[in-house]
């Protein structure tokens, strides 16, 4: 079923401070059902009143009437964006679209899978007044607040509006889906990772509006160097806060050695700034590519390179995250998987590479070019004779392949394992010849290490950490296309930087109350505490988990 | 031989500590002292809870007077507002003493009380204003919700963080306590500040041997109080004013999983639990922690302060080695001081400290009152660096009132003898 849903294009007053004309654009969204809610299958909105908890009156569903064609959602007012009902159907709209940007053929190529049992999103748009929003996978739900605005009497702020913060959010759900293990992390790269995917999420469903591209670029004369529109997370949220135009700001030249490590918040800055600034190269290379002979970036070709650039780096981004290793992952794990996911489908075609291998060394994700060297598309004795329709149907067959290529799969001896459900996915890939579908099999198998446990004395002397291997097989050659693997025993100064890190992030939770063993971590019912991470000892080994829920209760960061 | 004695009363979840003190006074002689700290225990509305028993109020205050025997007492501190901390005198003035007036009786010479208690705190403090008024709400919502249905009040943990944190109810036992050393001696006190001579303690206490140093709280204790986590309690307002709220209905919409809706709602009424906890650990780190110091001897009671009160402390650099030490905040894992924290009070695991003192430390608990306190592995953890004492234990098991522990002026010995007669 195919219908419009009327969505902000920015936050609305930012929208109108920086000028904007146009404030809502109306996308089509195509879904198996649409119900009164608004409801799909795989999305809800519950609109419960923030202070008594009542569900509100549902937007109605209607069919067409007169000269529409398509069923709609009746608002009562469709000028009023702070009405109740255009709250609820932007929060709607803004979560589908950004979904539909992950499942793009060219960029995960599959319909989203999440990372709770359950085929449907909770989503609720006024959850009460707070200045915050969260993605909570025990409750299967996002949850935007609202606060006032202590700079502006009576002006009240809606997260739920933002489309940054709406993609940011939705952007958390998503990759818990695919990155599951990632929820668990110990490592603070790892839980920064997740923020920095969410706020590039929000960057790419910017550069998506192509109403948002207009309007910008005629106002910066076809440049986004210094266009906060699209660089800029949170702008209304951040200047009601905070005095400033953002919450974050991907415009940056953060380095490793700038940022806090046990905050993933501060972290993630670097992840994304690195990230960022590969686009902006990517649309200036385009842009001028595209200028006509003699008049280099012309305005006129800044849209449509600004479209290209923004396609690239969607694909760029979002197919390396099937590529990661089950656990915990470092940023020079992602800095493989985006290079690796590249070299692949274009293996002559390596500028953007040497963009990223330069951003990754320079801000110190990395010591050298070398640490990001992977080995894309090749033959291997293990793939010989593998059935891969049985590969991915028979957990025993799948088992029996991970245990006889334990050496492959970077698997050490007599450890057990866990092989997760194999994927058969199909992406499409432009090359100068055309579009070609590339069909893989994802094989992802994990285990846990054992490494020292130094926060303090009244801690497991030991804690578990996860890695894994990513291993995904090219349908038609059988060949590997990308082996990546988070297991660091050949990387020392990698893995002493990741310890080191854990040990930070772990005493900073310790220290502060928000980690705590055994039943210290429940209430007195027994069930979990919201703002606390259970962690266990088991034979003198910590085990903590959830640590990605606290994302919201240690704070954003923010910086000048 | 002149002894300092530390009396620590079973008045089960919650202090009652007599400190007497032997002081040498100018012209010769000496002279006894005495400081009491608190009294009071954590109050349940469920009659007969187990540790909340106002029934042990009065042969301890009967105690206290008697050892007075007539003399004032020089010193009375209440640490913190939380009722397990302010009811037990005036409570007895009430129930104990119904025919006479405790405050004549005690003769309080001087009392100190925390900074965030004083009247006009808040009026000096906007942030602490605004903590105070995110607790008032939160408040306010759980009213209502055991209006709407009394059944979620039975729960008994949850029902003493309420008492023990309402400042509305706790507020009538402050202002009784303010009564008794008359306005002139009540001290507001908190750490000194360097370059503020008002802070010092001189004029505020009558001692002239024992020495007397508070290591927490700051004077502005607003950053204790962390963000509150929204609460989505599902009650709806009565129509009219005073009409009783009620429990609101909902039933999940047209096309969504009926288990994961109300597991949503569900998840969503967990914060109360946090919020209550938040609030609590916010007035426990707001807790008077005094130093005595006395004949070589340093005796620590840290009254409930939690881990971010002893974090500020070390940032201040308060932290050095005792010999005594009331265990915060009644055994629980979070009053203990962290490990680093913990070396710099109790340093090495042996019963002694570094001059060859005995250390010795006093918990002041009952099981089943708060959840997870006292904590077992917090007092083990204590048992490898003193020797540890419980009013559980050690005190009501074994049909007595009080343990004393007796710290001569030789400096080598501490006699500890338990005693009186319960109710």
């Amino acid at each position: 079923m195919r219908i419009r849903i009327p969505m902000m294009i920015q936050d609305p007053k930012w929208s109108t401070l920086e000028g904007l004309e146009r404030k809502t654009e109306r996308p089509f969204f195509e879904e198996d059902f649409f119900l009164d809610g608004p409801v799909s299958r795989r999305v809800a909105i519950l609109d419960l009143d923030p202070k008594t908890g009542k569900l509100e009156e549902s937007v109605p569903f209607r069919p067409p009437t007169g000269s529409q064609t398509l069923w709609r959602y009746k608002l009562d007012d469709p000028d009023d964006i702070y009405a109740r009902d255009a709250i609820a159907l932007n929060v709607f709209g803004t979560v589908l679209l950004t979904m539909k940007m992950f499942e793009d053929p060219d960029a995960l190529g599959r319909e989203l899978a999440w990372g709770f049992d359950g085929p449907q999103l909770l989503v609720i748009p006024r959850a009460g007044e707070w200045p915050n929003a969260f993605y909570q996978r025990a409750s299967r739900s996002l949850q935007f607040f609202f606060f006032p605005n202590p700079r502006e009497e009576g002006d009240v702020v809606y997260t739920s509006l933002s489309r940054d913060i709406v993609s940011h959010e939705t952007g958390h759900a998503i990759l818990d889906g695919i990155a599951p293990g990632l929820y668990d992390a110990i490592s603070p790269q790892s839980l920064a990772l997740h923020e920095g995917v969410a706020d590039l999420t929000a960057a790419l469903m910017a550069f998506r509006s192509g109403n948002l591209r207009v309007q910008v670029l005629e106002k910066t004369g076809g440049s986004i160097d210094d266009a906060s529109d699209f660089g800029s997370i949170g702008e209304e949220f951040g200047l009601a806060r905070y005095g400033l135009g953002y919450l974050r700001d991907l415009r940056n030249d953060l380095g490793m050695g700038d940022v806090d490590h046990s905050s993933p918040h501060e972290l993630s800055q670097v992840l994304s700034g690195a990230l960022y600034k590969v686009m902006l190269q990517l649309h200036k290379e385009k842009w001028q590519e595209g200028s006509p002979a003699g008049e280099p970036f012309a305005i006129s070709a800044s849209g449509f390179a600004l479209w290209k650039a923004a396609e690239q780096f969607k694909r760029m981004i979002l197919r390396a995250l099937d590529y990661l290793p089950p656990g915990e992952v470092s940023f020079a794990d992602y800095g493989r998987a985006i290079l690796a996911s590249d070299q692949a489908s274009h293996p002559h075609a390596g500028e953007v590479r040497t963009w990223i291998r330069k951003e990754w060394v320079e801000r110190g994700m990395v010591p050298s070019e070398s640490a990001l060297r992977v080995k894309t598309d090749y033959t291997h004795r293990a793939l010989e004779g593998v059935d891969l329709p049985t590969l991915i149907d028979s957990d025993w067959a799948a088992y029996q392949f991970a245990n006889e290529n334990r050496r492959l799969l970077r698997i050490p001896a007599d450890v057990p394992f866990v092989v997760e459900p194999r994927l058969d996915v199909s992406k499409r890939y432009y090359h100068r010849e055309g579009e070609v579908e590339v069909r893989e099999c994802l094989f992802k198998v994990r285990w846990v290490q054992t490494e020292p446990n130094s926060i303090s004395r009244r801690w497991p002397w030991k804690r578990r950490v996860r890695v894994g291997t990513t291993l995904a097989i090219d349908w038609e050659t059988g060949k590997i296309r990308v082996l990546l693997s988070s297991d660091r025993r050949r990387r020392h100064q990698e893995e002493e930087e990741q310890q080191e890190d854990r040990d930070l992030f772990l005493r900073h939770l310790a220290e502060a109350g928000l980690m705590r063993l055994g039943d210290r971590a429940l209430a007195h019912d027994g069930q979990p505490l919201g703002s606390i991470v259970q962690a266990e000892s088991q034979d003198g080994v910590l085990k903590a988990e959830g640590t990605a829920r606290m994302l919201h209760v240690i704070g954003r960061a923010d910086h000048g | 031989m002149d002894k300092l004695r530390v009396r620590v009363y079973n008045v089960r979840f919650g202090d009652a500590i007599l400190v007497t003190v032997p002081e040498q006074v100018e012209g010769g002689g000496t002279e006894t002292r005495h400081i009491l700290f608190d009294v009071g225990n954590a109050k349940s509305s469920k009659q007969g809870g187990e540790g909340h028993d106002d029934r042990v109020f009065a042969p301890v205050v009967q105690d206290i007077v008697q050892e007075l025997d007539g003399d004032p007492l020089d010193l009375y501190i209440m640490t913190h507002e939380h009722w397990d901390h302010v009811q037990g005198l005036p409570y007895a003035d009430e129930h104990v003493f119904p025919t006479q007036d405790l405050k004549a009786l005690l003769q309080v010479q001087h009392s100190w009380f925390s900074g965030s208690a004083a009247l006009d705190y808040y009026e000096k403090h906007p942030e602490a204003e605004k903590a105070l008024a995110m607790v008032d709400a939160v408040y306010a919502q759980l009213e209502d919700l055991w209006a709407a249905d009394p059944e979620q009040a039975d729960d008994p943990f949850t029902d003493v963080l309420m008492i023990n944190n309402n400042s509305n109810a706790t507020a009538y036992y402050v202002d009784r306590l303010r009564l008794l050393a008359g306005e002139a001696n009540t001290h507001y006190v908190h750490r000194p500040r360097p370059g503020h001579p008002e802070d010092s303690l001189a004029g505020k206490h009558p001692f002239q041997e024992l020495g007397l140093s508070i290591w927490a709280p700051e004077e502005d204790t607003a950053d204790y109080f962390a963000k509150l986590q929204p609460m989505a309690l599902n009650v709806t307002p009565g129509e009219n004013e005073g009409d009783q709220p009620s429990l609101t209905s909902v039933v999940p919409p047209s096309g969504v999983d009926a288990g994961a809706f109300y597991n949503l709602i569900s998840q969503r009424k967990r914060n109360l639990l946090d919020n209550l906890l938040t609030i609590d650990k916010a007035k426990n780190n707001t807790s008077l922690v005094i130093l005595l110091e006395w004949r070589g001897w340093k005796l620590l009671f840290p009254a409930d302060a939690e881990r971010k009160s002893w974090q500020m402390m070390d940032h201040h650099n308060q932290l050095e080695e005792v010999h005594f030490l009331k265990v915060s905040h009644h055994g629980s894992d979070t009053g203990m001081p962290p490990a680093e924290m913990l070396d710099q009070i109790f340093p090495g695991e042996a019963q002694v400290a570094s001059d060859g003192r005995p250390r010795y430390a006093v918990v002041s608990t009952y099981p089943h009152t708060y959840s997870s306190v006292p904590d077992d592995d917090t007092l083990e953890e204590l048992r490898q660096r003193c020797t540890l004492y419980s009013t559980k234990e050690d005190v009501e098991d074994q049909g007595y009132l009080y343990i004393d522990l007796e710290f001569d002026e030789a400096g080598d010995t501490v006699i500890v003898q338990p005693g009186g007669a319960p109710a």
